[in-house]
């Protein structure tokens, strides 16, 4: 249950942050990237729950999308900002 | 005998709800490959390939398959919204939907094209 609604409220919110980021005002970039991570994380999640039957291998490809995901922010972040 | 634990593509035939289903996740895959390495990968091409602009026959199709992709995925996100109300969850109203779902992904890549290209 919980997944699913910080699945819709990240989803929601992306929609309405992504323009607003990139049309109005680009100091919103922290909050886009944060709603990005929980969404993305999310939803690799879901994958790796249907289709990886090892609690190890589950976690650890949940700790790498994490862990790219957060390299690409403070990639993307420190050359955009 | 290992038994497979959730619906897998080897055991059903391909319907209107599962393909979709499946294809929205794969435009996930690809938005967030779009942004852990695509989008990474331009910007440092960009500001530290000493000027070298990204040729238009590399950047275009990928630009297209990003905002193909978001379209989609976008549109089925409202779909999934409407599921959650309880409306439409039937066999004819996943066609329904599934029909308005590629009018919306339509125009919002319309909309994109408009704004972006």
């Amino acid at each position: 249950m919980s997944h699913w609604i910080i699945q819709r409220i990240s989803s929601v919110l992306l929609l309405f942050l992504l323009s607003f980021t990139i049309f109005v005002d680009f100091r919103f970039y922290i909050l886009l990237a944060a709603c990005i991570a929980v969404h993305v994380n999310h939803g690799f999640d879901s994958i790796f729950l249907d289709y990886v039957h090892n609690a190890q291998a589950k976690n650890a490809l949940s700790t790498l999308v994490k862990f790219a995901l957060f390299a690409s922010f403070v990639f993307i972040g420190v050359i955009l900002l | 005998m290992r038994k497979e634990l959730s619906p897998h593509l080897t055991i059903y035939s391909t319907q209107i709800s599962s393909g979709l289903s499946i294809f929205h996740r794969m435009t996930g895959v690809i938005l967030a490959g779009a942004i852990m390495l695509v989008i990474p990968a331009m910007l440092a091409y960009t500001f530290f390939g000493n000027g070298i602009e990204i040729a238009f026959e590399i950047f275009y199709p990928i630009l297209f398959v990003i905002m193909g992709a978001i379209s989609y995925h976008a549109a089925n996100g409202i779909r999934h919204f409407i599921w959650d109300t309880g409306a439409y969850v039937s066999t004819e109203g996943v066609k329904t939907t599934a029909v308005l779902l590629a009018i919306l992904a339509a125009s919002f890549f319309c909309s994109l094209l408009y704004v972006l290209v």
